[in-house]
């Protein structure tokens, strides 16, 4: 106990010196400056409770059910459905008519830096220990290509080479089932179908491109030339498994051009389907891409190894 | 082949990444709302925190964070490829996006600022009413919405609510600009901006920024103006642009060693690229003539007490290093981020054009927008602290002449 300071003789302005008003101001305002920055930090916490679950998802479900009416024919229900793709890179032989039939299919330039789906070269010399990948914006491969007439090839740079593997990878919008990008897209222009399609509104997208910038794959572009008469350009471009032919019963351009079937597009509601049959035939094989981030994708591969990505 | 503004690249990158998507502008956007957070910083030091010697400073500060943060949505709109949509994503936003958050959040904290500015200069812009006629009597009566008293307890009214809207405008501030780098280190896409430091570099580089232009807006307002530099005001600033200075460079460091050290996939790939391409941008720019060299002169002006010419010549070469710093700091986040390729195989080399929107004399424009903006505050309001004067003039017993009630 401190004598002193009991004593009737110490006044308080003896024990602590009395502070400038000058001085109280500034301690007040850093004391208010700490609590705002308590309450402000408080508020991210409060905000994601009030709105994970409520304005946003009713919001998103409106847009949806706005898009649907706007592009569904009568008689498509995307709620009966639950699209899936499948790629055997096995099989693919890097013939490019995939990429084409896409190109040609949804008005996209000939031009190999705005794809909604490409092939990459993955080789693996016997003397190197590098794995080499290369695709359509190769300049190599530019040069055996004509993109103006949609021609994409391979040139042939490892024909002399002692190569110890090689293979090609269909590359596309994964469609995943946890999206980064409808994640981030500040006005929900893009979106998640219930048949599993994820999807850009064109008439609401603002091209602010956050969603490039969010995908992991590397799957969308800014759409530099419309895709229908009344089309819009400068908006977010991807891959749509071909939505407008799927909601006439017919499958994505590039499965039906696949020469040699290493492409598998079906509905898993349905037992029979390819897509089905695929994945029951191939359960233990099949490897999605960039699991860690934790998109879920509904493109599965087999016949790939862990170089790709 | 149609003609697109295709960047080279080493390696392996995807297809649709050749077409650079967020461009100079785009760094141009955290520069900007780092100068807003800095120069509030700057203002507060008077306004909030009470330091008399931050005083020749304070007004100035707060307008040029008002001129900086009016640029703000201009960058981020000219970028968009459908600007007249905008306003739309704020109308029926995506609660989960981080961006249309940011607009939110901008929008409070300008009306914060806004309020601020009007409860600053209330009293001048009243005196400036009551002294001028037609047009520009209107112009001041308008923004002091018609409110006229000036009288001893309006002003301690006006004094006690400045007091209460600078903590939430110094919160408001850092609270955007760390959004900012939120909006970049959310994405987990891209490991060169998912880093948890990246929120903390961005608000202390800011106060850097705000420190450095600030300074360099005083120098150039008094050479214009031919009035005396307050040294004592330059040296403090000085003192706090040093520390801030040392702060940024050592998280800096710190960000980019555990880069190296976590030797996650792909750091072959992003060695390689800040030897190569990155190399003077980073190292040479960045951190050593944009950060060690300032530091170094700064500790020299703190160290052997540097006055008259030798100060001034030395805190505006500072400063226009800083400002140099940290805006290489925004580009190397924001292109460089985008240089290292997904793939994590390859990296591309972009080169800023020249001309257009994404160009860089757009970029400089907008700078020099913000300026001019600053400059029409300026010319509006004051930076000095006449109004303070003439009130207290006219409180004074044997001013009898003068009234400060409303008329």
């Amino acid at each position: 106990m401190n004598n002193k300071l009991n004593s009737p003789a110490a006044a308080p302005s003896q024990i602590t010196p009395a502070l400038e008003p000058c001085e109280q101001d500034r301690r007040n305002f850093i004391a208010q400056i700490l609590g705002g920055s308590l309450l402000l930090m408080s508020l991210p916490a409060l905000g994601s409770t009030l709105f994970k679950r409520g304005a946003s998802e009713a919001e998103m479900q409106r847009i949806k059910q706005e898009y649907l009416e706007k592009y569904c024919p009568p008689g498509f229900d995307p709620f009966a459905h639950k699209w899936a793709y499948g790629i055997d890179a096995y099989k693919c032989i890097g013939c490019n008519q995939c990429m084409t039939a896409c190109k040609l299919e949804n008005g996209l330039p000939g031009h190999p830096s705005f794809n909604n789906r490409w092939i990459e070269r993955y080789t693996k010399l016997a003397d190197d220990s590098n794995v080499y990948v290369d695709s359509c914006n190769d300049p190599g491969n530019i040069a055996v290509s004509d993109p103006d007439n949609f021609i994409y090839r391979f040139d042939d740079r490892y024909a002399k080479a002692d190569v110890e593997y090689s293979f090609f990878v269909p590359k596309m919008c994964n469609h995943c089932e946890d999206p980064v990008c409808t994640q981030v897209c500040p006005k929900s222009a893009t979106f998640k179908t219930p048949d599993g399609a994820v999807l850009v509104d064109e008439d609401r997208c603002i091209g602010c491109l956050y969603c490039k910038q969010s995908c992991p794959y590397g799957a969308r572009y800014l759409r530099p030339i419309p895709t229908r008469p009344d089309g819009v350009t400068r908006v977010a471009g991807k891959c749509t498994w071909c939505w407008h032919r799927l909601t006439k019963g017919l499958e994505p351009a590039c499965v039906g051009i696949c020469p040699r079937k290493a492409l598998i597009f079906g509905d898993l509601n349905d037992p029979d389907s390819d897509i089905s049959q695929w994945t029951k035939k191939h359960g233990r094989e099949i490897l999605v891409l960039k699991a860690d981030m934790g998109t879920h994708p509904s493109v599965k591969y087999i016949g790939i190894n862990e170089e790709v990505r | 082949m149609e003609a697109f503004h295709v960047t080279p690249f080493v390696g392996y990158v995807y297809p649709n990444e050749t077409v650079v998507a967020w461009t100079i502008l785009i760094a141009v956007y955290p520069y900007l709302t780092g100068l807003v957070a800095g120069a509030s910083s700057v203002s507060v030091l008077y306004t909030g925190a009470g330091l008399k010697e931050y005083k020749p400073v304070s007004r100035l500060a707060l307008l040029a964070a008002f001129a900086f943060m009016l640029t703000v949505p201009i960058v981020l709109l000219s970028h968009l490829g459908h600007p007249e949509r905008a306003l739309g994503a704020m109308i029926t936003p995506n609660f989960t996006s981080a961006f249309s958050m940011f607009g939110y959040f901008a929008m409070l904290y300008t009306f914060i600022l806004m309020l601020e500015i009007w409860f600053e200069f209330r009293v001048f812009n009243v005196l400036q009413a009551r002294k001028s006629t037609g047009l520009k009597r209107l112009f001041y009566r308008t923004i002091t919405l018609y409110d006229d008293n000036i009288s001893a307890e309006a002003r301690a009214f006006d004094h006690k609510w400045l007091r209460r809207i600078v903590i939430f405008s110094i919160l408001g501030a850092h609270g955007l600009h760390g959004y900012v780098g939120f909006v970049f280190s959310s994405l987990k896409s891209r490991e060169w901006w998912s880093s948890e430091l990246t929120i903390v570099i961005f608000v202390i580089s800011a106060i850097v920024s705000g420190l450095a232009v600030v300074i360099l807006m005083y120098l150039v307002v008094s050479a214009y103006r031919k009035s005396k530099v307050d040294e004592i005001c330059l040296r403090g600033l000085s003192f706090y642009l040093m520390i801030f200075a040392i702060f940024t460079l050592f998280l800096e460091g710190v960000e980019f060693v555990s880069l190296l050290y976590k030797g996650k996939e792909g750091i072959e790939l992003i060695m390689t690229y800040v030897e190569g391409p990155m190399f003077y941008r980073f190292f040479i720019f960045q951190f050593l003539v944009g950060a060690v060299v300032p530091i170094t002169i700064l500790f020299c002006v703190w160290k052997f007490k540097l006055s008259g010419t030798k100060l001034i010549t030395a805190t505006s070469v500072v400063s226009v290093l800083s400002l140099c710093q940290v805006f290489m700091m925004r580009y190397n986040v924001v292109i460089g981020g985008q240089e290292i390729s997904k793939t994590m195989r390859g990296y591309l080399e972009y080169q800023v054009p020249l001309t257009g929107i994404e160009g860089g004399l757009a970029a400089l424009g907008a700078i020099i927008f913000s300026l001019c903006l600053a400059y029409i505050l300026v010319k509006i309001f004051t930076i000095g602290f006449e109004d303070e004067e003439v009130v207290a003039d006219a409180e004074a017993p044997s001013q009898a002449g003068l009234s400060l009630s409303t008329d």
